[in-house]
């Protein structure tokens, strides 16, 4: 069922309100009902929910609770009362009108939703992620008018790396409504054949946003017919110039970059957005390398890596021909060689960047990315059997003689930390007994910590004996949406009392791993444990599984994405190597054991982020 | 009656805080740097307990902020870290002591009651 022919839902306690929302939203077919009674299971899947939050705003959060996990990829409008609580339904994303609403105001949110479904959370998450990147890279440039890109055309002119695909991804994201983005590289000899087809496939979007990348390498002759199709339309195609933007995105290089065909160009030319290379923007080398290097250490859970003066101003002084794709591919090399402390000059190797094979090399996608110092498997697996997913590709090894050490010192700095801190309590508790054992409020106290305490201990001691245990060797076929719905299972108590919404999307994708069974039920234990100890009550955790359609060679198969509200998974404090939870440090290991690995991400909204990547199994197994 | 901040992620750490000090002073705790900043910007405090180790944003951090303001409280870190260099880029931030955890229950008190000597 495509999104627009689905129905929606109107959840409200009151059947007079409901009747009165259905008509206002013109949807005949839209399912009703109070939040208690709803028909959830049987009720056609949703483009988008409109609940009221009125008198009962305990049962409208079970609802949305129960409604959010079924149909995450569903909009949401709430209708709230003035005394009902707004927060505890921030995870949904919905847009919020105050109950009873102004009519004019009601009827035009009611009939948006109506015509199409808002923006669901999976859409909004990827959009702001697109927009941090652009901060990161082009935030002080800004973005052309998109208004004035309604119906228009963008040339945008840059040499490699400069962010020419990005400006293009957002002016896509950012369209209201976005449609469809059909993008065609015309330096393929089928370019306008593909772009025909791919128009003619979008032909009922509301909205085509047409990038074309590298118009300029095609032949003449055919730069003409193309500056025909932006003008007039493709060739039997209705592409109305109201629902339609143009974008080019043009290599320039110097001395060196066909000229693009003036017809077209005048044709393109609506507005004219400029990228200027990395050396020609003072300062912007190392706000990047910062920005970069911050986003590297907590994707990988380790402490930012700063820069030297000395190689803050070599960045400034570089050449990049490839710019931030290239200056982004150096740090993450650099951060993959390990080490602590600043980053050198030397360590970026910055001369040698600067040449045509750096540029060549420098592709981010080739570039292992940065993995913290972790512990070694215990029992190593064998060779995967014929037919499995390969292993990902591991980081560059580091120097021999160093890695242990590091591996070794990330766990026992963990396991320090993590065992020091009851004894703090312990140790002063007992310290005070003698001057204030007469008290009972101190009694109490110290039997309620020493009990805390005593738990703590004992949990990390059991799990360092599970780990101790673990046989990494028995891989098999798992079925991962089984394995994290049982652990979710096994916290439904603690989700209820903490009125969390859980947002599972586990089964659409055969999420098969290929591993041992009991190595990822630790390593997911260990994740929800730390995951649950820092999400805040009444907020949503997104737990999603993933396999991509075209995996890269060697590279892991399967995605497995939390997503919470709360406290950071990986600890930070500036320039001071810091170590990780204990049970995060364990279950980094058995996840690369299996072949996998682990990274954080703390996005400025307050959301934290932990993908798990893992070899999937073949059909076959 | 004086007011000590302090700041840890670990609820254990900051219950015994708040006994050993208790009748001493007030004692407000939170568990992290934005919330030690929302506290400072709301209550005068006369001394600030800091763990350099937290999730998200460390102890340093709050060092540097407090830094750049002339009526900022002392601070003083407890740490589990060995490193001297570690203490030493406290003290260099403006920390006024740096004392290692687990701490001796009477060195703590003493020090405390020495920085706030003084105080209302």
């Amino acid at each position: 069922m495509s999104p627009r022919s689905k129905p929606i839902w109107i959840v409200h306690a009151d059947p007079e309100a409901r009747a009165l929302l259905r008509t206002l939203a013109g949807d005949s077919a839209a399912a009703e009902g109070a939040p208690e009674d709803f028909p959830l299971e049987t009720a056609p899947a949703p483009r988008a929910v409109v609940l009221h939050v009125g008198a009962d705003p305990a049962a409208a959060l079970d609802f949305a609770y129960r409604a959010a996990r079924l149909h995450p990829g569903a909009g949401w409008v709430l209708l709230r009362d003035p005394a009902a609580p707004e927060e505890a339904f921030a995870g949904l994303g919905a847009e919020v009108l105050a109950w009873p609403a102004e009519a004019d105001r009601l009827a035009s949110v009611l009939a948006r939703v109506g015509r199409a479904a808002p923006t669901g959370l999976r859409a909004r998450r990827q959009r702001d992620a697109l927009a941090r990147r652009f901060a990161r890279t082009l935030g002080e440039l800004g973005l052309p008018d998109l208004a004035g890109l309604n119906g228009g055309r963008l040339l945008v002119r840059g040499e490699p790396g400069t962010g020419r695909m990005l400006v293009a991804r957002v002016v896509h994201a950012l369209a209201d409504p976005p449609g469809a983005l059909v993008q065609v590289d015309c330096a393929g000899e089928r370019a306008l054949a593909e772009l025909s087809e791919k128009l003619l496939a979008a032909a009922n979007e509301r909205r085509v946003v047409v990038c074309l990348d590298r118009p300029e390498r095609l032949a003449t002759e055919r730069q003409r017919e193309l500056a025909g199709w932006v003008e007039l339309g493709p060739p039997g195609l209705a592409l109305e110039p109201e629902r339609s933007v143009w974008i080019a995105l043009v290599v320039e290089l110097a001395g060196a970059t066909p000229a693009l065909e003036p017809t077209l160009a005048l044709a393109l030319a609506g507005q004219e957005l400029r990228l200027p290379p990395l050396r020609r923007r003072p300062g912007a080398a190392e706000k990047f390398a910062v920005a970069t290097l911050r986003a590297l250490a907590v994707a990988s859970g380790t402490a930012a890596r700063e820069l030297t003066r000395e190689a803050a101003l070599s960045l400034g002084r570089a050449v990049w021909p490839g710019n931030f794709r290239e200056l982004e591919a150096v740090l993450r090399r650099a951060v993959a060689r390990g080490g602590a402390g600043p980053l050198g000059a030397e360590e970026l190797g910055i001369e040698s960047a600067a040449g045509a094979e750096a540029i060549e090399a420098a592709q981010p996608a080739a570039t292992p990315a940065a993995r913290p110092a972790s512990v070694r498997p215990l029992r190593p697996a064998p060779s995967p059997a014929p037919g499995a997913s390969p292993p990902p590709a591991a980081s560059p090894p580091p120097p021999a003689s160093s890695e242990p050490v590091r591996a070794s010192s990330a766990l026992l700095q963990s396991l320090a930390h993590s065992l020091r801190n009851p004894l703090v309590s312990l140790k002063t508790f007992a310290a005070l007994l003698p001057e204030q054992h007469a008290e009972e409020d101190f009694r109490v106290r110290f039997r309620a910590q020493a009990e805390r305490d005593l738990a703590s201990l004992e949990k990390h001691l059991d799990r360092l004996a599970r780990f101790g245990d673990l046989d990494v060797g028995a891989r098999k076929a798992v079925n991962l949406a089984s394995l994290l719905e049982g652990l979710l299972h096994e916290r439904r108590t603690e989700i209820r009392s903490r009125r969390l919404i859980v947002l599972s999307e586990l089964g659409a994708d055969a999420p098969w791993a290929l591993g041992s069974e009991e190595a990822l039920r630790f390593a997911f234990d260990a994740l929800f444990d730390a995951t649950f100890a820092r999400i805040g009550d009444r907020r949503d955790l997104y737990i999603a599984c993933r396999r991509p359609s075209a995996p890269p060679p060697h590279a892991p198969t399967l995605r497995i994405l939390l997503r919470f509200h709360g406290a950071p998974l990986s600890t930070l404090p500036a320039g001071e190597p810091a170590p990780a939870a204990l049970e995060l440090v364990l279950a980094a290991a058995a996840l690369e054991a299996l072949g996998g690995r682990i990274a954080y991400e703390s996005l400025e909204s307050g959301e934290q982020v932990a993908r798990v990547d893992l070899p999937a199994a073949s059909a076959e197994e | 009656m004086p007011r000590v901040l302090v700041v840890d992620d670990e609820a254990g750490v900051r219950e015994s805080i708040r006994m050993l000090l208790r009748g001493e002073c007030e004692v407000l705790a939170v568990d992290s740097v934005d919330a030690a900043l929302r506290s400072l910007a709301e209550t005068h405090v006369d001394l600030v307990l800091l763990d350099l180790v937290m999730p998200g944003r460390g102890g340093f951090a709050l060092l540097e902020e407090l830094a750049k303001r002339r009526d900022a409280p002392a601070v003083l870190v407890l740490t589990g870290t060995r490193l001297e260099q570690t203490a030493e880029r406290a003290r260099v931030l403006g920390a006024v002591d740096c004392i290692r955890k687990p701490f001796e229950v009477e060195a703590l008190r003493t020090r405390v009651r020495e920085l706030l000597k003084g105080k209302p």
